[in-house]
């Protein structure tokens, strides 16, 4: 399949925690991304924080957790706290592996839209973060916009 | 009788007309084969508008064929087949396979605090998990806290202590753990990743506190440092694991003869998506290499491989699972020999099988069942040595009771109301199960010989990875595309209307564990402590320095003894010996 050349393609952090063995599906959607021409940067991390400096002085676009062993809500916790006091509170999140139910409105209070549980098709998570990036860019172009005609206006 | 040559002349006589009639067997079965062709061709064209269909192949991608006949194993040596017991050990380890030992109940149990996961082992054991002669084996996992090398009030631990296993950090967990069990009648699998060693201290100075002495323990350690090839944890250095790997062998060799020293995963190399013959083929050159360096560090081969035992997936495709087996244990043997062992029982790949996870869904979850006895009726009729059969809320938690139990009663079910347990190797001689297990066989090899060609199982982790990787890719892509079909994800995805129970840690257990280990840190003698500490890292210097590491064992457990606690014994392993990312 012929890509085209994007100049500013995604980019993409995925991240897994190192005390957690499973990482099949986290680097199948690392292949699946990078395949659809986005820029994927893959870590395992020991404290939430790693991951928010690695966010910031990467500058992606979209950051990627997956967690197959429980446990994961007080984590997410931390990086979306973590995040916010970094001024990053609007990076898109998105959640991947074992995830019950009952941790969907957890989820959902701190802004996380994709939610990709067991038996995910990866396709769904590839149109997801093209979407959920787009929109970012587009906001961004907006505010760029609004601010330059504010700036006329003075 | 008497051998008088008359005698003599009529049993070549026999022998000869058995040749004769075996020519003619083959004669006919190959008329019989071209009649089937001819037929099969005519359905094809019937059936499928005019064109053959597509030549089947196995999960792993070996060719297979529609149906099988005499002539497609008459090139295969029977040496190679024999007999159960019988070197190399295609058709079983023994002679009588569960007439006289039913597979040993293993099913994985770990959770909580150690009194938790404790209840479960009670539960399990009332509800008839059996081991070898009415013992009962304990297959105890850790958790991601002990996994990682930290203590529970690590901030790195916070939301993981008790997850996916126990959180047993110490001496006194084990007291928990095992109060009132006779160490001597059990059996104790302690499934750690790279916690070896602090682990089998604890459980040392444990039993030394009950008085019972180090050779009397049965039970095994994973010693699987290789592992960090293909699953993505942190991790030791591979050529210090293997290192490492060696001196819990020497030390087992010398105090404790009955224990397992070293468990080939190839489950893992399953779950991260290799195929049947990645899983035998990298699983055995991984144990060559392993027991390679013990036979150089000086131990004997007869006694080193004897300990050494495998855990091995049971997967989707009935029957190359089943072959993949009966080609492991050959191939096994066969590289035994090759490095010195002449005992049978050192010849011996002796499997515990653990069904597949990976093949095992969210959606529709009590369908997992049907899949689970279908992969413990494979290990069955493969003839394994133990079982954990995954239980069927496996894509959503670590399992409930009643979860665990049904996992149970599938192992049940099979051993005593199917009467598969009567006969050994019940598909011995069988056509396609022999071509397929000799094929398996010859391209488990060559996968060996490319891992030696390359240097070697430990200075190719980048390479097993790549295997694995490609592998589990084109798996999942067949899955999305529908090639692979996965009943209830990609096919008959009805809404299921039943939902299941969910299992969750009681959530208190973290801040009780952390209060307990904080007050283990100030209640304990801290002289002694430090005094056991300094001999570890003493230890390890020398260790790491390249010289043989005798004093490791015995100073973490004195260190154990002294109340020293997991995540402070693996804090000084990663100084020491470095600890790096996973690949």
């Amino acid at each position: 399949m012929a890509k085209t050349h994007d100049p500013h393609p995604p980019r993409i952090l995925l991240c897994k925690s190192s005390m957690d063995m499973h990482d099949r599906g986290a680097r199948y959607i690392a292949i699946r991304l990078r395949d659809s021409g986005m820029e994927v940067i893959f870590i395992n991390f020991l404290d939430p924080n790693e991951i928010v400096s690695v966010a910031s002085q990467e500058d992606v676009d979209l950051i990627g957790f997956s967690s197959s062993v429980q446990g994961h809500l007080p984590i997410l916790q931390k990086l979306h706290a973590e995040l916010v006091n970094q001024g990053m509170g609007d990076m898109p999140l998105m959640v991947g592996g074992i995830i019950p139910q009952r941790d969907y409105p957890a989820l959902q209070e701190m802004g996380i839209e994709g939610i990709f549980g067991p038996g995910t098709n990866a396709s769904d998570v590839v149109s997801f973060v093209r979407q959920r990036v787009r929109a970012i860019q587009a906001s961004k172009i907006d505010e760029g916009h609004s601010k330059a005609s504010v700036g006329g206006d003075v | 009788m008497a051998e008088t040559p008359s005698n003599i002349s009529e049993d070549n006589k026999n022998q000869e007309s058995k040749v004769g009639s075996w020519d003619r067997r083959l004669r006919s079965e190959k008329g019989f084969q071209e009649t089937w062709a001819t037929e099969f061709s005519r359905l094809s064209r019937r059936f499928h508008n005019g064109e053959a269909p597509p030549a089947p192949v196995t999960h792993s991608g070996m060719p297979i064929k529609p149906c099988y006949f005499l002539t497609d194993i008459d090139d295969i040596s029977p040496d190679d087949i024999n007999a159960p017991g019988s070197v190399p050990f295609t058709r079983g380890l023994y002679a009588s396979q569960y007439q006289l030992f039913p597979w040993a109940n293993q099913p994985v149990i770990g959770y909580g605090l150690p009194e938790h996961t404790r209840e479960r082992m009670d539960s399990l054991r009332a509800q008839g998990m059996t081991g070898y002669m009415g013992r009962t084996f304990y297959n105890l996992v850790y958790d991601l806290v002990s996994h990682q090398g930290i203590d529970p009030d690590h901030p790195a631990a916070a939301g993981r202590v008790g997850k996916d296993g126990m959180a047993v950090y110490c001496r006194q967990d084990m007291e928990i753990l095992f109060r009132g069990l006779d160490l001597t009648a059990i059996n104790v699998v302690h499934i750690t990743d790279y916690e070896v060693l602090p682990v089998l201290a604890h459980y040392l100075a444990y039993a030394q506190t009950k008085g019972v002495p180090w050779d009397a323990l049965r039970g095994n350690t994973m010693n699987w440092y290789y592992i960090s090839a293909y699953c993505g944890m942190s991790c030791f250095p591979p050529e210090m694991g293997k290192r490492l790997a060696v001196e819990l062998i020497r030390f087992c060799g010398r105090h404790m003869p009955q224990w397992n020293t070293l468990n080939l995963f190839g489950y893992g190399i399953e779950e991260a998506g290799g195929n049947a013959v990645h899983e035998i083929g990298l699983v055995v050159a991984a144990g060559i290499e392993y027991a390679k360096s013990c036979i150089d560090a000086g131990m004997n081969p007869n006694d080193v491989l004897g300990r050494f035992g495998f855990q091995i997936a049971q997967a989707n495709d009935f029957f190359e699972e089943i072959a993949k087996v009966r080609a492991l244990r050959q191939i096994w043997a066969k590289q035994c020999r090759k490095l010195g062992a002449t005992k049978a029982s050192a010849m011996h790949a002796r499997i515990h099988t653990h069904t597949s996870g990976a093949v095992l869904t969210g959606q529709q979850p009590l369908v997992n069942l049907i899949r689970t006895t279908l992969h413990a009726l494979g290990a069955a009729l493969a003839g394994v040595q133990a079982m954990e059969v995954s239980s069927f809320d496996e894509a959503l938690a670590i399992p409930t009771e009643m979860a665990h139990t049904l996992s149970l009663r599938v192992q049940q079910v099979i051993q005593e109301e199917t009467n598969i347990t009567a006969v050994t190797d019940p598909l011995g001689g069988s056509y396609y199960v022999e071509r397929l297990t000799a094929d398996l066989v010859q391209a488990g090899e060559n996968l060996i010989d490319e891992l030696e060609k390359r240097g070697g199982y430990t200075r190719n982790h980048a390479y097993v990875r790549s295997l694995i990787e490609e592998r589990s890719a084109r798996w999942r892509n067949d899955v999305e595309s529908g090639r692979r079909v996965m009943v209830g994800v990609n096919k008959y995805d009805t809404p299921d209307p039943l939902t299941v129970e969910v299992f969750e840690v009681p959530p208190q257990d973290e801040a009780i564990s952390v209060k307990r280990i904080r007050e283990l840190r100030q209640l304990r003698d801290p002289s002694k402590w430090q005094k056991a500490m300094r001999r570890v890292e003493h230890a390890l210097g020398e260790f790491a320095d390249g010289r043989q590491g005798l004093d490791l064992i015995p100073a973490m457990v004195e260190a154990s003894l002294a109340d020293a606690t997991t995540g402070e014994l693996m804090e000084a392993m990663k100084k020491h010996l470095g600890w790096i990312s996973p690949y």
